[in-house]
């Protein structure tokens, strides 16, 4: 009887077996091949030409991304990576949090407003670069505004303001996912610890400190986790809202990309895609692991 | 209530079931998004159609089979090459043409290309330069690799301009692999006549008249120029009008190139610092908001004579004719960055799209008919008069107004800088171009000095 349990729900080990080896064939063949593909790539100076024969150059594209003369630019790409995820990670999370409390309590047109915080999600990115390139036009509402004021700005158009106006659009656009994952996880926090904490006189910051905070946290270490690597990753919107000429916001995505499909005059080849996209790899890599790390220990102090 | 659980077995088939049609059902050829295609579409009746017979000659009759043309969409050019399409059409009743404009060119080309479906594509094969010791572009490898039919020998190139065939952004090594559809010149400065004429203001020739002009422009409060500076590169057309005027002919552009990778060069003195001050004039005499703009903003601010010049190329004559609506007339003069008139006379550009003859191709035959039948006078003055190209061959008379006023700019073709520039592999942004444009206000916060050094210094690290 047991083990007919264990093999639940087949009654031979073959049928187990069968259905195990046959969902990891598509994994297999779908990520590893393709990842495995991408590492012996990096060691080639192979482009998207057909016809054109390719040649093994060993860590010759690594140490492209590396040489001295470049070495400024590589790293500014890595800076602007770690502050655009960062600051899409911290301000998303916390700002999703509030949002997903205040929609969690009691007021009015709830359904509305979680609608409306949704929205964004629904619209994709060109159409929210679409959007956000009109509100940040020198002709737009913002700059109408600024008028008021007697200043003006070039928002896109200013070196050390573009990388933060596109990190606060992807905020706005990814607010919606987040809200509702943290929506989820409130709810699921037995409605009874609040009634006894009512009772116990509790104030709504001791409630969310002492109740909210800890039996959220497997959420939030969840979602933090998710948004980092989306953050390490994220390119989409800088590309559709400034293009692939703009050395101050590049992040290493938007490298990955401009290499790998900047058209033939950009004189890069696929491998050297390949290696940042395997560069791209190891930081996403090293800090997911480094925030999982910390947010679990934290998991555990509360 | 009692249910019944479904076997794993039949789950198991079914899923593998799901998977077949799901498979199955992707062998149906998608619209490319973002493109426009001549086959089950409504002519552009605005698009000039090249002069057709009606009748089918012999020859034409024979041939049959499919032409898939692909090129990056733009609605001028579309616009041209369909009509050649359509024309094509009518004269080979047996071949079916389709041209097909994209937004994502390259990748599009290379899936084309690799799957074996496109027949006639857009590519830029240039002649590699043995003193930058590397790796020649793409296009060139794949010319090389005998991907794009040899086309030197057709006699239809005899259509074209022959300097324009053997210049090293077309020729490798005395070989022809690409038609040029046409000519852009971006060296110039697009101006409104009507705020020349109101100003008692002639075309500079000079840079000390061109100063004369900003002068008396400020003077009046009118901002004397503008450009679509989000889309980066009209920011670097001043640029490229100084180079012109400084290093007028092919030799001299070239010999700078080479200057810049054997270290001959020194960016920090001499004429190229002279050039970085003189396009920081230019920046400052900018509208404020020119780094914000893209071009269509760029281009409406000028029709709305927010700017008296407004930097540009060639191809976007049209699309200033459009924002113009007739409020004013406007014109374009070359950019006078050198002391000497003689100096500033000529407009340079680039050769415009290229149009090469996949290898590769199961209708080779049918291809090369439609480049011959594009390469035909009568259908290439339409394809000019529909893109706003300047031609690629001679005695092409059109009616386009605005080409006629700039031929006398245009007597002999020369290539703007961008079109001879070649980067080191591992460049710094700052040495891009060989002048640190972007860090000159308002991009940056250098003066001209700071940004030649820093230029010169990104060119040594590589060297």
């Amino acid at each position: 009887m047991a083990s007919t349990e264990s093999l639940f729900p087949f009654r031979r080990r073959a049928g187990l077996r069968l259905t195990f080896y046959g969902a990891w064939t598509p994994v297999l063949f779908f990520i590893f091949v393709p990842a495995a593909f991408t590492v012996v790539l990096s060691f080639t100076d192979i482009r998207r030409a057909p016809g054109v024969p390719w040649q093994w150059v060993g860590l010759d594209n690594y140490f492209r991304f590396f040489n001295p003369a470049r070495l400024g630019t590589s790293l500014t790409v890595i800076r602007n990576t770690l502050v655009y995820a960062g600051l899409t990670v911290l301000i998303g999370c916390f700002v999703s949090l509030g949002i997903a409390v205040l929609l969690n309590g009691r007021i009015r047109g709830k359904t509305v407003a979680r609608a409306l915080v949704f929205l964004p999600t629904i619209l994709g990115v060109t159409v929210v670069g679409l959007i956000w390139s009109m509100i940040f036009s020198v002709y737009g509402p913002v700059q109408e505004m600024l008028s008021w004021f007697g200043v003006s700005s070039n928002f896109f158009g200013e070196p050390r303001l573009a990388l933060y106006l596109v990190i606060f659009v992807v905020i706005w656009a990814s607010l919606g996912v987040t809200t509702i994952i943290f929506l989820a996880g409130l709810q699921a926090i037995p409605a009874e610890l609040y009634e006894v904490a009512a009772v116990d006189g509790a104030t709504a910051p001791q409630v969310f400190r002492h109740i909210t905070w800890p039996l959220l946290a497997p959420t939030f270490t969840t979602t933090m986790l998710l948004n980092v690597i989306a953050g390490l990753q994220g390119y989409a919107l800088i590309y559709v809202l400034l293009g692939t000429s703009r050395p101050y916001a590049e992040t290493l995505g938007l490298a990955v990309f401009s290499a790998g499909f900047g058209g033939s005059s950009t004189g890069t080849t696929q491998g050297f895609a390949a290696a940042v996209a395997m560069i791209q790899f190891v930081i996403v890599g090293v800090v997911s692991i480094a925030v999982l790390l910390f947010l679990k220990r934290r998991e555990a102090k509360l | 209530m009692a249910t019944r659980r479904m076997s794993p077995y039949l789950a198991l088939a079914a899923a593998c079931l799901m998977l077949v049609v799901v498979g199955c059902a992707g062998t149906s050829e998608p619209a490319d998004e973002g493109s426009t295609t001549t086959q089950n579409s409504t002519p552009d009746t605005t698009a000039e159609t090249p002069g057709s017979t009606g009748e089918t000659p012999d020859s034409t009759a024979d041939l049959s089979g499919q032409v898939n043309i692909i090129a990056p969409t733009n609605a001028p050019s579309d616009a041209g090459f369909q009509a050649v399409t359509e024309a094509f059409n009518e004269a080979y009743p047996n071949v079916t043409a389709t041209y097909t404009g994209v937004a994502e060119y390259d990748t599009t080309r290379a899936a084309q290309l690799a799957a074996g479906t496109a027949d006639i594509v857009v590519c830029f094969p240039r002649q590699p330069q043995e003193f930058t010791g590397q790796t020649a572009s793409e296009d060139t490898l794949m010319a090389q690799a005998g991907q794009f039919v040899d086309l030197t020998d057709e006699p239809f190139m005899d259509n074209y301009t022959q300097t324009v065939l053997e210049s090293p952004r077309s020729a490798i090594d005395g070989r022809v692999y690409a038609a040029p559809t046409g000519l852009a010149y971006a060296t110039g400065v697009f101006y409104n006549e009507q705020i020349f004429e109101d100003n008692d203001l002639e075309i500079p020739t000079t840079w000390a008249e061109l100063l004369e002009v900003i002068d008396t422009l400020n003077a009046q409060g009118i901002t004397p120029f503008g450009y679509g500076g989000l889309d980066a590169f009209p920011q670097t057309l001043p640029l490229y009008g100084l180079i012109n005027s400084m290093y007028p002919d092919d030799d001299a552009k070239w010999d700078l190139l080479e200057g810049l990778w054997d270290g001959s060069v020194d960016l920090t003195t001499g004429t190229p610092l002279e050039i970085l001050e003189r396009l920081q004039v230019v920046y400052d005499n900018s509208t404020d908001i020119s780094p914000g703009m893209t071009i269509v903003e760029s281009l409406a601010a000028f029709g709305n004579g927010e700017f008296a010049m407004v930097f540009d190329g060639t191809w976007d004559q049209k699309a200033i004719l459009d924002v113009v609506d007739s409020r004013f007339e406007f014109g374009m003069f070359p950019f006078p960055g050198g002391d000497q008139a003689e100096e500033n006379q000529f407009l340079s550009g680039k050769i415009e799209l290229q149009l090469c003859v996949a290898e590769a191709s199961e209708n080779k035959e049918a291809a090369l008919a439609w480049l011959e039948f594009f390469s035909q006078p009568e259908n290439y003055t339409s394809f000019v008069e529909n893109s706003g190209f300047a031609p690629a061959q001679p005695n092409i008379v059109t009616e386009d107004a605005f080409m006629e006023s700039i031929a006398p700019y245009t007597d002999e073709f020369r290539l703007f800088w961008e079109a001879i520039f070649i980067a080191p592999q591992g460049l710094a942004p700052e040495g891009n171009t060989g002048f640190a444009y972007s860090l000159l206000e308002p991009f940056g916060s250098s003066t001209p000095e700071e940004a030649a050094t820093a230029a010169q210094a990104a060119w040594a690290a590589v060297r």
